[in-house]
């Protein structure tokens, strides 16, 4: 075989350039770090590679959504912890308000004090975190919460997102109560026709206020100041019938008589519920709106402009329930009332003498016994409707009979048991609040002592709300874990995936830099002797 | 019987051959680094005489008197084997072809990098941050509405940046493919005037070997010639050369004529076409002008008309153009821009000469931020209601309250739009191209441009090897080495001395003959 200065050359030529390169690929693989620095030098690595970046920002970034949550969430959960120790106080307020006898002058003081944590609340449930508001439901704009005040500048209503807090017993119906979400990584599942997001692959970060602090009433009604209409104005009211909203706009007539006004609004009402399955009561002469078993209320719309629209004066006013209390505290021992009582087809008039206690040795001592007294009306009771089959009245005073509605009256005259019938309660707690003021600025103890035991279920509720909360802070922190731990993985596989090994690499550099000093040294005999040389 | 002077003239024929032979390897010595050179030898044979009567001077019964004329020589020939030649050329074309396609696909691989640069797949994945920092937010927030805007802006430019690139890459190669035939056009005129020196020469000479130098010079250029195209050659009975390329007479040694390449006019065709100067199309399988078209015309799955299904810059230029329309296309639509009545929607128009326009479809070059969005930030966090009565979606956005007293500010749509990262379902370009996910399209089109490179690379490596142990085996046959000269040269020598002393004894003996013989009693 003939080998050729040509042929040495252009071998040595390509060797050398071969070597160089691969040198200075290591060089360069050193000084970068990374295995490859194109897709085509390894592309099913780069592929790969790509895959792992992508997953790696993802999971930053649901880290950062994350920590954002958790700021969120702690500051929801003091919030709520702030509202439970005012709710401590707001039992407590009536528990002394009402334990020992207080004249007006000072139930209204301590009305005022419970007003005044009311607005406390308020404000806690307002508190907004780096300018979004905490329970605000999706509404990230204004204050959720409000409290009205009546004509005497008592607070007495209290809204959510513009909505009396009566108004629905479903929190999700009131304005901004859709969930706000945010996208940790748990692989968000959202419906691409109608855009749901499925709860479960995402984070919550909303926080229904009304659905926190209770909402609704079993019943209500909306007491329109008749006097306050006046004719050829525009009005624009939302009423809120048994959870269905409806925005009504009224022009009143010329109609000089307030009843007459009052009607025209009624009709426009009754119109606009024209469809919907709710039984108005509009009482034309009070400007009483009612719906039996159900809560209206009643508002001026906010966004009615007001140089075209002008306001009435309203009230939401609790409801009642379908029970009747007969005041049985502070009766007169051996004295002797009466009240009537319907239940079914039959109406009788029960009579019943108050009990005396007696002392320990037997003998009466003068002092009204309630117990007896409550055991004389049942008997009572027995003997007019019939025993095994009547009302029964309890120590509260309240008249039942299962399954049958039972209507009592009083029976008249001035010293005779009184009979009220049953007001019903706010499930807000803020509002319950202001009912209880309300109560005991009118006097009414008995209201006001029904609200501790709301009181004190909803600081339980409450807790519940405080634990659950923690259990979304722990899942928070069980996901953060989750991806610090995904991002060292991640890092560890991209390392594998792009990393160069610095050993490897250098050891090889050293090893081609030899060959290469080599093959340069040998570049002298590239072109060695030849027989010319010796001849 | 013999001549008299027979032993001369041997001897003196002899000489010259000796110093004939020693001036070739002075030759091929003296041209050891010529490219190209091919070594020659002088073609000795050994003199014999015909059976001719006249030359029998002698006795009819014997040839005594024919032999021992000495040597004598055909010529000088050149040490070549065309086999080689063959082979090489075929391989070389392949050589060629691949080390063009490397280079520009490397081009595009430096445009279209995701690792040493901040490529498409970060450009998308900081839109997806800014979405999600957005979705933290209120939506009716300006400042983080407008980050996640400028990095949609961001995208869209990087987007506009690898489509303007991607088009000078290919500007640059449809010129470059252009000079190439240029120069191929011009070295078929110079191997077509070596042709006819070559035929001057064998015209006037028609029984001698060469004109060597001549020959080495056209095979360089039918070796460089063969790197540009699949070409096949023959050897005239006049000595010229004929080359046939993709089966296409392009030079003539018989009629002296070359049969130039021209180039369609690419904006007129929308691809690289080139056909001979005699009308039929140049339908290379090889060579550097086919690498060119490959990648010029190559588009894949896009391939339309004259175009093929190559991946090579028009299939990543297209490539890109079926991302900006999906992508755009795609938020679009989750934005609701296909609901009657909320054309103002779309967050990706296209923009011609700074001005929107909905009427051409959207592509990388094209793609941007819509004015709507520019207008305003917020826009993509209006939420999408159903309207009471129609059951229309409606999007809603107030920055209060709306007139129902719902403030429409959560962030559904955010989330929706975020959702569509991870959608699967997504179609690029035709249908045989991608489905799935940005993000897969994102790492399937790298993925398909670095494999094809490692793919070209290794055809490039494997033909390397071919071409190099074929010039080395060229190399085997015509080239020189210094000893063999060497030899050679000590060789011929030695052989001149021995003729000069054998002329020296042939006169000796001569002298003898006509000094020293028949001269009685002096």
């Amino acid at each position: 075989m003939r080998i050729t200065n040509q042929t040495i050359l252009r071998g040595y030529n390509r060797n050398i350039n071969r070597i160089a390169a691969q040198k200075t690929s290591c060089m360069q693989k050193i000084w970068s770090g990374r295995d490859f620095n194109r897709a085509s030098e390894a592309p099913l690595s780069a592929a790969k590679a790509l895959n792992v970046r992508r997953q790696l920002y993802n999971t930053e970034q649901y880290k950062e959504n994350l920590k954002t949550a958790n700021k969120f969430y702690t500051e929801a959960e003091t919030s709520l912890l702030q509202v439970s120790e005012d709710l401590a106080i707001v039992r407590e307020t009536i528990i002394a308000a009402v334990n020992t006898y207080k004249d007006r002058g000072d139930l209204a003081i301590y009305a005022q004090q419970l007003e005044t944590k009311a607005k406390s609340l308020v404000s806690i449930f307002n508190t907004d975190s780096a300018g979004r508001v905490i329970y605000g439901g999706s509404n990230n704009d204004q204050m959720p919460f409000n409290i009205l005040e009546d004509k005497d500048g008592n607070a007495v209503t209290v809204t959510y997102n513009g909505v009396p807090i009566n108004a629905y017993k479903d929190p999700k119906k009131f304005p901004c109560s859709d969930d706000v979400y945010v996208d940790i990584g748990l692989g968000m599942v959202i419906n691409q026709e109608t855009q749901k997001v499925d709860p479960q692959s995402v984070l919550k970060i909303s926080f229904n206020g009304a659905e926190v602090s209770g909402c609704g009433a079993e019943s209500g009604f909306a007491d329109i100041d008749i006097n306050s209409l006046a004719p050829q104005k525009n009005y624009a009211l939302d009423v809120y019938a048994n959870n269905i909203k409806k925005t009504v706009y009224i022009r009143t007539s010329a109609a000089a008589d307030k009843q007459d006004l009052m009607k025209e609004v009624s009709d426009k009402i009754k119109e606009a519920y024209k469809y919907e399955d709710v039984q108005l009561d509009i009482d034309t002469e009070t400007g009483t709106i009612s719906v039996d078993g159900a809560t209206v209320c009643i508002m001026n719309n906010p966004n009615a402009d007001p140089d075209k629209y002008s306001q009435i004066d309203f009230t939401n006013e609790i409801g009642y329930t379908d029970n009747y209390r007969v005041g049985l505290i502070g009766l007169e021992a051996n004295k002797t009332y009466s009240f009537v009582v319907e239940c079914g087809d039959k109406k009788e008039t029960i009579t019943f003498t108050a009990a005396e206690s007696t002392d320990t040795d037997g003998k009466p001592n003068g002092e009204y016994n309630l117990k007896d007294t409550v055991t004389a009306i049942n008997k009572a009771l027995e003997d007019a409707f019939g025993a095994g089959d009547c009302p029964h009245i309890d120590s509260d005073g309240i008249v039942t009979k299962e399954s049958e509605k039972v209507i009592v009256r009083a029976a008249g005259g001035d010293e005779n048991v009184s009979v009220e019938r049953e007001k019903t309660y706010s499930e807000n707690y803020i509002q319950l609040t202001l009912d209880a003021a309300k109560a005991l600025r009118n006097g009414d103890i008995e209201y006001a002592n029904g609200c501790i035991d709301r009181i004190v279920n909803a600081s339980e509720s409450l807790l519940i709300k405080i634990a659950d909360m923690g259990c979304s802070e722990d899942f928070i922190d069980f996901n953060l874990d989750r991806l610090e731990v995904r991002d060292t993985n991640l890092k560890e596989r991209q390392d594998d995936l792009e990393a160069v090994d610095p050993e490897y690499q250098i050891t090889l550099l050293k090893q081609f830099e030899a060959i290469y000093n080599a093959c340069l040294q040998m570049s002298a005999m590239t072109v060695g002797n030849s027989i010319f040389n010796y001849i | 019987m013999r001549p008299t002077m027979l032993g001369f003239e041997v001897q003196k024929r002899t000489l010259q051959m000796a110093n004939k032979c020693q001036d070739i390897v002075g030759n091929n010595v003296a041209n050891i680094n010529t490219p190209g050179y091919t070594r020659q030898r002088v073609d000795l044979y050994a003199m014999y005489v015909s059976g001719n009567r006249e030359l029998r001077w002698s006795s009819y019964s014997n040839s005594l008197s024919l032999n021992g004329y000495g040597s004598n020589a055909y010529g000088v020939s050149q040490v070549r084997d065309p086999y080689i030649d063959k082979r090489y050329r075929e391989n070389v074309v392949i050589e060629a072809e691949t080390e063009k396609m490397t280079q520009i696909l490397s081009e595009i691989e430096d445009i279209l990098d995701n690792f040493e640069s901040d490529g498409l797949q970060y450009h998308t994945q900081q839109f997806f941050n800014a979405l999600q920092d957005y979705s933290e937010e209120k939506p009716d927030s300006r400042e983080v509405a407008t980050i996640a805007r400028n990095a949609a802006t961001n995208l869209c430019q990087a987007l506009n940046s690898y489509y303007n690139d991607i088009k000078k890459v290919e500007e640059t190669y449809v010129q470059e493919l252009k000079d190439t035939v240029q120069y191929v056009n011009g070295m078929l005129e110079q191997m077509n005037y070596l042709n006819e020196k070559i035929a001057r020469e064998k015209f006037h000479y028609p029984n001698d070997y060469g004109p060597n130098e001549l020959y080495d010079e056209l095979n360089m250029y039918i070796d460089e010639l063969a790197t540009y195209g699949n070409i096949s050659f023959k050897l005239n009975s006049n000595g010229t050369y004929s080359v046939d390329m993709a089966g296409v007479r392009i030079l003539d040694g018989e009629k002296f004529k070359t049969n130039s390449i021209i180039m369609r006019d690419y904006d007129d065709y929308g691809a690289a076409i080139l056909h001979f100067s005699s009308g039929e199309d140049l339908i290379l399988s090889n060579g550097i002008l086919k690498g060119y078209q490959n990648m010029i015309n190559g588009n894949g799955v896009y391939a339309t008309g004259n175009q093929n299904g190559y991946y090579g810059i028009a299939y990543f230029k297209s490539a890109l153009n079926a991302f900006a329309s999906t992508i755009a296309d795609t938020f679009n639509k989750a934005n609701g821009y296909e609901e009657p009545g909320y054309e103002n929607r779309a967050m990706f128009m296209a923009q011609l000469d700074g001005i929107e326009n909905d009427s051409v479809v959207i592509t990388a070059g094209n793609i941007h931020v819509s004015d709507a969005w520019m207008a305003d930030p917020t826009m993509i966090g209006q939420t999408r209601t159903l309207e009471d009565g129609t059951w229309n979606y409606q999007y809603g956005y107030s920055e209060i309250t709306d007139d129902d007293g719902n403030v429409t500010l959560q962030n559904t749509n955010v989330l929706y739009l975020l959702s569509q990262f991870d959608n699967t379902k997504l179609s690029f370009g035709n249908a045989n191209d991608f489905k799935g996910s940005v993000y897969e399209y994102i790492s399937f089109v790298s993925n398909r441009l670095g494999q094809t490179i490692a793919y070209e690379q290794s055809r490039y490596n494997t033909a390397v090897v071919t071409v190099n142990e074929l010039l080395d085996a060229r190399d085997d046959v015509s080239g020189v080495t210094l000893d063999e000269e060497g030899i050679n040269m000590l060789n011929y020598q030695k052989w001149f001395s021995a003729s000069s002393r054998l002329t020296t004894a042939i006169d000796d003996m001569l002298d003898k003959l006509i000094n020293g013989t028949g001269r009685v009693g002096l």
